[in-house]
């Protein structure tokens, strides 16, 4: 077991672009840490950075309080689960999980006894004797994870390693590897562009744009405090909705529309609002409700423009207006008609205000600061 | 389906299969009797049975002949590929400065063709002003200009480096070396093909797993390029039985003095079409045709068992 920090790393591929920018991170043992990201933000760079198969640009990469910067990969006591497996295809599953351990110089017999104790832990004891092209996805997925548990190393690192696989699958064994980390408890970096992955497995996300680090926390976290508007449209399912629009004293006027929301004083100044500014009004999906109950919020009327039930829970997508709509999740016994009009609540405490561009910051926070 | 769609394809394969029926299967029927007679040219021949075979088989300049082919075909599969598949590697590492030249460097006697090959090599094989005889001799008088290592004592003279008999008496090196010139970069071609298949991951994951460069090597990369390996093989093999060209044209007589070049097909050659004995050239043909279906076989059935195994 060991912890991982970066400080500083930047990653260019080329001069004019660097595809990781100032990656400051601080990996305690023991922690499953994801980074999370969309797709071409530096995650797999920054991974393999840790790996040794990518070079440090600039900045540092300590294990165990040991910069290894100029340590070959085979020295940094990692191991490393790819994408497409990368199980030796001509090798079998038996060899595969024990290959690691016979180049160290282990004793047959060790080698053969930890290389039934990992396939025992996954399940893998009737197909030993097989090759990689006689496996499914799942079973070749298993086998990668076999060949890293078996060597025992300091830190894992995983690849987006369930990508390949079919959703169910993809499911089943996320619950595995949690299962799996908490039982053997090491420390894991693990890189996906799938929030939903990131929020279930990780201690912690690092969610990651651009080649840089957006924000660092805990699942919960990262999804009640976004600190900028790229991170809260990144993590939740379905997306946040964001309206952009301008404050006029304690109203907000979306853009291009007529509606007009009102906002409270107490808004106003948690916030830090200014009248005339322009920003953006962010709500989760999940947080719009049916007018009606007691908890203090806006109260809007809106037409329903297109319903999705999925038996437990409806998305519908509600218009304020032409050209201003949200979206919102409801649990519903009763799926409204397409056309009706319903009246709904914005509470107050699901509303998040951003400067109103891409990356915009969040209003009204201090920033987090984070490592 | 209507009869004339089933009638459809072999129209479409006709101009293909009459040629080969005509220039290839028929041949290969007259063959068979051919190897039983003797001829004196196309029209003469009498029955004589199974002698050619015989004949072959007593004749000290048929295994000449073989013995030669064989050591031709070692010397491609021992000495040229391994050299195509470390040029291949070399040119596969990620950064090499100016790849696609070497890659046309080495893939360009494809292009200008055999016979330019041939010829080249044989100008620069020759005694006195050849290439490579200068060369050699340039090289001896530096290290005889080395003081200490007395190189006088050891080397030979500049005239009688300046006189190696490279097409005359040692024809299968000098085959072997241009055979080299000539195929080593289209061998290459074929293992780099291979190699640029092999996923870079599995080099990493090996790496990662601390295998050195030269384990990675055998325990990963030679395996994934194996089937194309294989292939290669087999084809130099064949390719190597059947040398004649080059040896026809690079040297002297076709042979070089005392047949230290004569090859299979060559001595098939010129039993048929300079002595006119086509029987006997026929039975020679045979004898190749078993070799090479020899070849194949066993290279199938070492594939089957290492399919089991
Ligand atoms: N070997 C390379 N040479 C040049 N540029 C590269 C190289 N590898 C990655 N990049 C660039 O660096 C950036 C980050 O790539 P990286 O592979 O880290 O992204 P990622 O976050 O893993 O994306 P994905 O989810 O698609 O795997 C991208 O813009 C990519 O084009
Ligand atoms: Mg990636």
């Amino acid at each position: 077991m060991a912890n991982v920090k970066l400080s500083g790393v930047w990653k260019y591929y080329s001069e004019e672009a660097a595809a990781v920018q100032d990656v400051k991170l601080s990996i305690d043992s023991g922690e499953f840490i994801v980074l999370v990201g969309p797709s071409g933000c530096g995650k797999s760079t920054t991974l393999r950075m840790i790996a040794g198969l990518e070079s440090i640009s600039k900045g540092e990469i300590e294990i165990n309080g040991k910069v290894v910067n100029n340590v070959q990969p085979k020295d940094r006591d990692i191991a490393m689960v790819f994408q497409n497996y990368a199980l030796y295809p001509h090798m079998t599953v038996e060899k595969n999980i024990g290959f690691a351990l016979k180049i160290s110089g282990m004793d047959k017999n060790e080698i053969k006894r930890r290389v039934l104790n990992t396939s025992s832990i996954l399940g893998l004891d009737d197909l030993l004797r097989r090759k990689p092209g006689a496996l499914s996805g799942g079973q070749r997925q298993r086998v990668a994870l076999g060949r890293a548990i078996a060597r025992d190393p300091a830190v894992y690192l995983f690849d987006e390693p369930l990508s390949n696989l079919d959703a169910k699958l993809r499911v089943t064994m996320r619950s595995e590897l949690k299962a799996l980390h908490r039982r053997l408890g090491t420390t894991t970096v693990y890189v996906t562009h799938d929030q939903e992955e990131a929020m279930t497995l990780g201690s912690r996300l690092v969610v990651m744009a651009g080649g840089k680090v957006q924000q660092i926390g805990t699942p919960l976290d990262v999804y009640n405090n976004p600190v900028n508007r790229f991170v809260a449209s990144f993590v939740g399912s379905p997306t946040m909705n964001f309206i952009e629009g301008t404050i006029e004293g304690e109203t907000f006027s979306p853009e291009n529309s007529a509606v007009k929301i009102p906002l409270t004083a107490q808004i106003i100044d948690a916030n830090a609002l200014q009248s005339g500014q322009k920003l953006c009004l962010g709500i989760r999906p999940q947080s719009v409700t049916l007018a009606g109950d007691a908890t203090p919020g806006i109260e809007l009327d809106t037409t329903v423009e297109l319903t999705e039930p999925m038996g437990d829970r409806v998305d519908l997508r509600l218009g304020l207006d032409e050209s201003t709509q949200i979206l919102a999740r409801m649990p519903m016994n009763e799926v409204p008609a397409n056309g009706a009009s319903l009246r709904v609540k914005l509470p107050h405490e699901g509303m998040m205000f951003f400067e109103a561009t891409e990356f915009g910051k969040r209003l009204g926070r201090e920033p987090v600061a984070s490592t | 389906m209507s009869t004339g769609s089933r009638v459809k394809p072999y129209l479409f394969l006709a101009p293909f299969l009459i040629l080969f029926v005509v220039f290839t299967v028929v041949p290969l029927f007259q063959a068979v009797p051919l190897a039983t007679h003797h001829t004196f040219g196309p029209d003469a021949s009498t029955y004589v049975g199974f002698e050619k075979f015989a004949q072959a088989f007593s004749d000290a300049r048929f295994w000449k002949a073989l013995r030669n082919t064989l050591v031709f075909t070692a010397g491609s599969v021992f000495i040229q590929l391994p050299i195509a598949l470390g040029l291949a590697l070399m040119l596969n590492r990620k950064r090499v400065m100016g790849r696609g030249v070497f890659r046309l460097l080495f893939f360009s006697p494809q292009l200008v063709g055999l016979v330019f090959v041939a010829v080249l090599a044989s100008v620069m094989f020759q005694k006195q002003k050849g290439l490579v005889n200068t060369a050699i001799a340039g090289g001896a008088d530096m290290l005889r200009s080395i003081p200490l290592i007395n190189a006088n004592a050891w080397l030979p003279t500049t005239s009688e480096l300046l006189n190696t008999p490279w097409l005359e008496s040692l024809a299968m090196r000098t085959l072997i070396i241009s055979a080299l010139w000539m195929y080593a970069g289209f061998n290459m071609i074929y293992f780099l093909a291979a190699l640029q298949n092999v996923p870079s991951e599995l080099e990493e994951a090996a790496m990662i797993d601390g295998a050195g460069p030269v384990r990675r090597f055998f325990a990963v990369v030679l395996p994934s390029i194996r089937p194309v390996a294989v292939f290669v093989v087999l084809l130099s093999i064949i390719g190597s039985i059947q040398v004649f060209e080059l040896a026809y044209i690079m040297l002297p007589e076709g042979v070089g003095m005392q047949d230290s070049g004569l090859t299979l097909v060559t001595y098939l050659f010129k039993n048929g079409f300079e002595i006119g004995d086509l029987g006997y050239a026929t039975a020679i043909g045979w004898l190749i045709a078993v070799i090479l279906s020899a070849t194949a076989i066993t290279q199938r059935l070492v594939n089957r068992q290492e399919a089991h195994a």
